[in-house]
């Protein structure tokens, strides 16, 4: 039996919300410590690793380990329906055909209930082999988003050069090239607004816009982004949750692809 | 429905296949009509396996050579013959009148009710017709507009020996004032699908396993049409089929090859891997590992485990409790990068096809 309450439903539409675009069909895996997602987009450029620990609800527990076969599309429609700040509880038995949504608006006696039926998805198990980092870069994420928005409106890639303590996001399009440079600032009073750029070796890699643009869908879940490069290894993309993580790799474009 | 199918065995290897089976056959006619094909659709010619009393070759075999040879009046003969698949009644005056898409199947129900075309031949002309297994086109709706895609999937044994499907043949006569043709031409006996298939169609050709009685039954060439012969023609249940997807090239009945009675790569993980792809990345671990392991908290949790979502992934609604409830034995099996990139299939463990059964 899994039984996850959140304090309010914003969190799981947001989340929902930042994955819908890349991802269809999703194995919803609950375990004891939290539901996790592994899944990638049809393209196969993208991989999206969600972990909602336990700590992120008010209340949470599952007694035996179920696999919710979601429709990404179906599910947001259902989201939708409940208030940011209604209390939502996710119910299903152990061996369920269906995931019930309860949606309980707080100040009001109002509650809405849901049941989602859900799919059997055929989808492998990935491993993705340990990853070095040699560069990470905190930011907020607010400034990543625009920064991606705007550079996607010249070019279908854009291309992240690290060096010292400055990022440089280059975009050279058909009509037109742009950049935009930021450098490591701590603003002690914001924090949220600092950038951290820490470097073992430069970088310079480039990525599709197009996939940039579905990561940033994730902007309202974290204030702060941060990205972990190395050379020719997919670029990892963290939005962090009140407990656990919203991860996007992305692998890099070459040289000589088409 | 059964309009197409594979038969890609030669002629010379067929009592091979028929004896390890425990069937005899006695004679085979025409064989030079047909090459071996995987994708065999109405109008070609295929091979058709029935029995022949000897007093009824007497008056009905155009061919008498074979009747001196044999002294018992009571033994049948089994018979290999190519025929053309869509039955041509013998009544039929001219041949263009006739047309085998309407005949390439025969309805059990109209046959118990008597139609006109099958009539006559119910009662002295019953057939098996061998095959690898035959094709089925899954009508799937697209879920965001009315557009309807059909994917071929491909039913066979699971032995992978011959199987054989229920028919009806007969022979005509055409004469113009210079030659006469003789052609032999067969049926495909149909019914409502089992349980078991009706997710992919509503109906389904009848199938006959050698060795038993409703098979035996079915060739005896004297025994006149009755309601114990429609009890041959029950849906097969049994569960020593199996079933797949295939690539859509069977859809033409030109295209030929091996390839076509082969599981469609369907997982994204069987799919070539491009240099930009995230998968270069990516070590594929079966599904059954997760579900049978019960994945230890470390695992359950932790962000290196990652699974792919298929680019067309199998699915459906769940409407019995999940199958995945039952721990599954096998241990899990691992694929590298390398392996990947190296285009090796077989490896990958495919998952039971048998899932989408309770599809309603």
């Amino acid at each position: 039996m899994l039984e996850g309450k959140f304090d309010e439903a914003s969190l799981l539409k947001k989340v929902i919300d930042a994955m819908k675009d890349s991802v269809k069909l999703c194995n919803f895996n609950c375990t004891e410590n939290g539901i996790s997602v592994q899944a990638i987009d049809d393209s196969r450029v993208l991989l999206i690793s969600l972990l909602i620990e336990a700590g992120s609800f008010e209340d949470y527990r599952c007694d035996r380990n179920i696999v919710l076969g979601l429709e990404m599309e179906s599910l947001n429609k259902i989201i939708k329906n409940g208030n940011a700040s209604d209390m939502l509880t996710l119910v299903a038995e152990d061996s369920p055909d269906a995931l019930n949504l309860i949606f309980e608006d707080k100040r009001r006696d109002r509650i809405a209930e849901y049941s989602l039926k859900l799919m059997d998805i055929d989808q492998d198990f990935l491993k993705i082999e340990d990853m070095k980092f040699d560069a990470v870069v905190n930011m907020p994420s607010a400034e990543f988003a625009k920064i991606c928005r705007d550079m996607k409106t010249l070019s279908e890639s854009l291309q992240i050069i690290i060096t010292k303590d400055s990022v440089k996001f280059n975009s050279e399009g058909d009509f037109g090239s742009g950049s935009v440079v930021i450098k490591s600032f701590t603003d002690l009073e914001k924090t949220e607004e600092s950038v951290r750029i820490t470097l073992e070796k430069p970088i310079n890699l480039t990525f599709g816009a197009k996939y940039l643009n579905d990561i940033i869908k994730s902007t309202p879940l974290a204030s702060q982004v941060t990205i972990k490069l190395c050379d020719k290894q997919p670029a990892l993309f963290e939005y962090q949750l009140p407990s656990g993580y919203l991860r996007f790799y992305l692998a890099p474009k070459f040289e000589d692809e088409e | 429905m059964c309009g197409r199918y594979a038969m890609a065995v030669d002629p010379n290897d067929l009592p091979q296949y028929f004896g390890e089976q425990n069937l005899a056959v006695d004679e085979m006619h025409d064989s030079e009509m047909a090459q071996p094909r995987f994708n065999i659709g109405p109008a070609q010619y295929a091979p058709v396996y029935y029995s022949h009393s000897n007093c009824q070759r007497r008056n009905d075999s155009p061919d008498n050579k074979f009747v001196e040879d044999e002294a018992d009046g009571d033994a049948s003969t089994r018979v290999i013959r190519y025929m053309k698949w869509g039955m041509i009644p013998f009544w039929t005056k001219r041949i263009s009148d006739y047309s085998p898409f309407k005949t390439f199947n025969a309805k059990a129900e109209s046959i118990k009710d008597g139609h006109r075309v099958w009539k006559m031949v119910r009662s002295r002309t019953r057939c098996v017709v061998p095959m690898l297994g035959y094709y089925e086109w899954l009508n799937k709706k697209s879920e965001t507009s009315k557009a309807i895609t059909k994917i071929p999937y491909f039913i066979k044994r699971k032995d992978s020996k011959l199987m054989f499907l229920a028919g009806l043949w007969d022979k005509s006569i055409f004469s113009d004032e210079e030659t006469t043709h003789v052609i032999y031409s067969f049926s495909i006996v149909t019914g409502p699908a089992p349980q078991q298939l009706e997710w992919l169609h509503h109906r389904m050709p009848r199938v006959l396993e050698p060795g038993t009685k409703e098979f035996d039954l079915w060739l005896d060439p004297k025994h006149d049409w009755d309601d114990k012969l429609m009890s041959c023609l029950q849906p097969y249940d049994k569960d020593d089929l199996e079933w797949f997807e295939v690539s859509r090239d069977v859809g033409n009945v030109r295209n030929e090859g091996e390839h076509l009675i082969q599981r469609a790569p369907k997982r994204p993980t069987d799919r070539p891997i491009k240099k930009g792809s995230i998968m270069n990345w990516v070590k594929v671990k079966t599904k059954e590992h997760h579900i049978s392991e019960e994945p230890s908290e470390e695992e359950a949790c932790d962000s290196s485990i990652l699974s792919a979502g298929p680019e067309s992934p199998s699915h459906r609604f769940l409407h019995t409790p999940r199958e995945s409830a039952t721990p599954l034995t096998p241990s899990p099996q691992k694929r590298t990068i390398s392996e990947l990139l190296s285009g090796s299939h077989d490896k990958v463990k495919v998952k039971d096809e048998k899932k989408p059964k309770t599809e309603v």
